[in-house]
């Protein structure tokens, strides 16, 4: 069984999501800004009548915030019927990987707790963190990526 | 048989509502047979709908729902006939059954067969009502399959007037009385024409008087041909029957000699039941004519009419830049009084289409005597139920979710509000105590009230209970505000939780309800030993908002318009600055002042010249202070996810006509904060 | 005496299977036609017992033709010959009065039994 999976880079990390859970990929542009909302939802979108967060996934991840950049994507994604904007440095690729391939039983890597992580996928040198991004969103807890 | 073909979920889907429709006015049917056992009317209307009850589960297979309707119909035809008379036992009976009937349903309508519901021991007892014999379980699973056949036998039973007509003059002229089988080879690639072939050639010969199936259908559906019947009369000679049938693909022919009177006996009965059925049905006709369409179509038009909205104010603000920049010289008349009948025409699809998502709240209404008769008879206690207003139109979707309110208030005044009778007597009340129920529309609002000649709230016990569970301090408070403390979470002065109301959720539940998902409020009176009224007020439609736009640190937000009094401008020394908070005087009366862009965390801006928009919900009222009116527009509400939202002042965010965000205040909450 | 048939057929491929299959059984194919037109003149010359006709044909389809014959001779035996999805066409053609009809692409059996059964009328 193979699944396809959104693969997206934030500083030197490699994540992904699955491809179902993704709505649109769209330009970092025409966010607004919101009145009051927690510290790392970075403003709202408006994408075909339908308003929604945005949340800096930097942020959320306890990164520095870097400056604008309009190489950066949001990655519009719909978990149990919400939708969200997930902004992130830059989106690779789409990819198929194959279900064996991924390593389910993962505890805590770079400071990510093992309920945000899906599993993880060693290409070659390279390791991708498949991340559960409802988790992400929906926990209080604060999250520290180690560099 | 006429299934295939055609989408199944569809077929499921139409037959769910067509079932609904039938059952909708068969409660109430049932509660007034009751009272009224001899109504013949109401017998023969009760029989209608189990009749098309059975026949339509039949055809769409089934039939453990067909078996139990027919049932049912075997009971009213015995009702109707005379032959058995209605006692509060059978009525018990039926209620139960019909129960089931409503259970199966909802399973059908979740996906399953009805299959699911185990209705052997009320099938028993309505056999053995209709004088049956019942046989063992293990025997009953064969009988079963006769049945179904009897009940695909019965379907071809469905002779229309006209049809029996036919036979009835073919008797008269002596005429003989086929029923003609014929069996198309199952490889035939054209069995729909075929069975037509032979069709045509039998009519030139006889005399039809129908097929099945028919031939008036879409000639998609071909493998239902594979069997045609054909209800045939002729006084001529039987091997041209026969001849007609030699088709090339056409396998087997069966010819069976009819009894006319088996058919047009079963056709009197039919005949008498469909002329009462029309009879009751006409003035109703006169009434209206529908047809019938998805909820799912009625809501996409509704969103594509939101983005309408949205799209007309953008253009209308474009249009504006034009005209003021005299872009569009001598054309900007002819462009404003376009744009004039726009809105005018936008403004009337709306209205329409919000009127066809409007329903009775008859829907809610029907089903509460069958609720005040069980709840009545479990407790004990005698009570009358009077409903009115049950044609007041009201949003589906606030009608979803209202069913649950109204139900648990019911319960409420029955079980704690109207005393026992012996109660009722020595306190010199009549025996029979009475719920009122009703509804009508005021201005955008509808307003339901629920009354009851009951005990009333005891305001003291209140008071202990609030007073010891904190939820107010020992200083006087009005009986108005007392009686609030009332929809507050985790109040209830009925320390048993009864088997009726109880189960943990009470009047925080149903104030909840109302006011968060229903953008309504709820209001109570009360009477110590007289009794209690709670009116609902509710919004007409809960996704087109009037709205007052207002610009605070530089961002707009909505407020609702039936949540504002008036729009004031303010000059700072008006304002009444006290210790711990500022007032403002509003026709004679100090309000609280809410600083909007506090609020929001942010610093007060020291601008001169404020504005001021006094809003109120329910009895409190307040001065929310911003930094510019802008308009007031209709605006489409889309929801808001909480992440966004986290002390809830905001109900929605909607978008305007230059694609701006708009967050709309939650008003309610805001003056809660004040 | 050997049953005579008309065969129209706008492809003579088509024509020259069906001659074939029919000869071998001990028909005649007396005439063929490649349009509606020309199957309506053939057959008020050659009075057929049976016509053979293809439902799509150029100039003259083969319910039209098949009109134009039943008014010559309202005897005549027609057996219309269709592609699978034209069940409309030959529910005209049924109305029309079509003794028989067969489906494209089908089995010499099936021929013999439509011609077999159209004769005995």
């Amino acid at each position: 069984m193979k699944s396809s999976y959104v693969l997206f880079s934030l500083g030197k990390v490699k994540y992904a999501l699955r491809l179902e859970e993704v709505v649109q990929i769209v330009k970092n542009e025409n966010i607004l800004d919101v009145p009051k909302a927690s510290r790392y939802v970075i403003g709202v979108m408006n994408l075909r009548g339908e308003v929604f967060p945005v949340i800096d996934l930097r942020q959320r991840f306890g990164l520095v915030a870097e400056k604008e950049d309009r190489k950066k994507r949001i990655i519009v994604v719909k978990v149990l019927n919400r939708t969200f904007g997930i902004l992130v440095d830059d989106v690779r690729e789409i990819v198929e990987i194959e279900d064996e391939k991924i390593e389910r039983s993962v505890s805590s890597i770079y400071g990510l707790k093992e309920s945000m992580i899906d599993g993880l996928v060693k290409e070659g040198n390279e390791l991708i963190i498949l991340l559960n991004i409802k988790e992400v969103i929906e926990s209080q807890e604060e999250v520290k990526v180690a560099k | 048989m006429a299934v295939s073909g055609i989408d199944s979920n569809k077929l499921r889907r139409a037959f769910i509502e067509e079932a609904e429709e039938l059952l909708e006015k068969l409660d109430s049917d049932l509660l007034e047979l009751e009272n009224n056992p001899e109504d013949k009317d109401l017998i023969n209307e009760i029989f209608r709908v189990m009749h098309s009850l059975k026949s339509e589960s039949a055809v769409v297979g089934f039939s453990s729902l067909s078996n139990l309707a027919h049932k049912l119909e075997d009971v009213f035809e015995k009702l109707r006939s005379g032959e058995m008379s209605l006692e509060q036992s059978k009525m018990d009976l039926i209620l139960g059954a019909v129960d089931a009937v409503h259970e199966m349903i909802a399973s059908i309508a979740k996906g399953g067969h009805g299959e699911e519901i185990d209705i052997t021991e009320i099938l028993d007892e309505l056999k053995l009502l209709c004088g049956e014999t019942v046989t063992s379980r293990l025997e009953s699973k064969t009988l079963g399959e006769t049945k179904k056949k009897q009940i695909a036998i019965e379907k071809i039973w469905e002779f229309s007037e006209f049809e029996l007509n036919q036979l009835k003059e073919a008797m008269e002229r002596n005429e003989r009385f086929y029923r003609l089988t014929c069996t198309v080879d199952p490889e035939s690639p054209m069995k729909y024409a075929r069975a037509f072939l032979v069709f045509t050639n039998l009519e030139q010969v006889v005399n039809v008087i129908k097929t099945i199936p028919p031939f008036d259908r879409e000639v998609e559906e071909d493998d239902s041909y594979g069997e045609l019947v054909v209800y045939l009369t002729t006084s001529g000679d039987d091997r041209d029957i026969y001849r007609a049938t030699e088709v090339d693909e056409i396998q087997k022919v069966e010819l069976i000699k009819l009894s006319y009177d088996d058919f047009l006996k079963g056709g009197d009965v039919k005949r008498e039941i469909r002329e009462t059925a029309e009879k009751k049905a006409k003035p109703r006709r006169i009434e209206k004519s529908s047809i019938r369409i998805e909820t799912r179509k009625i809501d996409e038009l509704w969103r594509l009419v939101g983005e309408l909205v949205i799209n007309k104010s953008q253009i209308e603000k474009l249009m504006k830049n034009v005209l003021s920049n005299g872009m569009a010289g001598e054309l900007g008349e002819y462009i404003e009084s376009a744009i004039d009948s726009l809105d005018k025409i936008s403004e009337g699809i709306q209205q329409a289409i919000m009127e066809t998502r409007m329903v009775p709240i008859a829907v809610i209404f029907n089903k509460l005597p069958r609720l005040v008769r069980d709840l009545s008879r479990k407790l004990g206690k005698q009570v009358k139920l009077e409903v009115s207003g049950e044609e007041t139109e009201i949003d589906r979707s606030i009608v979803e979710a209202l069913s649950e309110p109204i139900t648990h208030l019911i319960r409420n005044a029955l079980d704690h509000g109207i005393e026992y009778p012996e109660e009722r007597i020595a306190r010199g009340k009549a025996v029979e105590g009475i719920i009122k129920v009703s509804a009508y529309q005021e201005g955008g609002n509808i307003i339901l009230q629920i009354e009851d000649d009951g005990k009333g709230f005891d305001t003291e016990r209140i008071r202990e209970v609030a007073m010891a569970k904190g939820m107010i301090g020992e200083e006087e408070i009005s009986e108005n505000e007392l009686l609030k403390v009332v929809f507050n979470p985790g109040f209830s002065t009925k320390e048993e939780i009864t088997e009726l109301s109880g189960r943990g959720v009470g009047m925080d539940v149903v104030a909840n309800k109302i006011k968060e998902q229903l953008k309504g409020d709820v209001n109570l009176h009360t009477v110590k030993g007289r009794g209690t009224r709670i009116t609902i007020m509710l919004p007409l439609t809960l996704t087109i908002l009037q709205a007052v736009i207002v610009e605070s640190g530089g961002k707009y937000y909505a407020i609702p318009v039936r949540r504002t009094e008036e729009t004031v401008e303010i000059v700072n020394t008006e304002l009444i600055y006290e210790a711990e908070k500022t007032l403002y005087n509003y026709r004679g009366k100090n309000i609280p002042v809410i600083y909007f862009d506090k609020l929001l965390g942010k610093r007060a801006g020291k601008s001169e010249d404020n504005y001021g928009v006094i809003i109120s919900h329910g009895n409190r009222i307040a001065c929310l202070i911003v930094d510019r009116l802008i308009e007031e527009q209709d605006i489409v509400i889309k929801p808001i996810d909480d992440i966004l939202n986290e002390n809830h002042i905001f109900s929605g965010v909607s978008i305007l006509g230059d694609g701006k965000i708009v967050y709309i205040l939650d008003t309610s909450t805001i003056l809660e904060l004040s | 005496m050997a049953v005579k048939i008309l065969l129209a057929d706008d492809l003579s491929f088509m024509r020259m299977i069906q001659k074939e299959i029919l000869s071998q059984r001990g028909y005649t194919v007396i005439g063929e036609a490649s349009d509606g037109i020309e199957a309506v003149q053939k057959y008020a010359e050659l009075r057929p017992d049976v016509v053979v006709l293809d439902i799509t044909m150029p100039n003259m389809n083969g319910l039209e033709a098949m009109k134009k014959i039943l008014k010559i001779d309202p005897e005549a035996r027609i057996i219309i010959c269709s592609a699978l999805g034209q069940q409309k066409l030959i529910v005209e053609a049924i109305q029309a009065g079509v003794k028989d009809f067969i489906v494209k692409p089908f089995k010499p059996e099936r021929m013999f039994s439509a011609i077999e059964k159209a004769m005995k009328n």
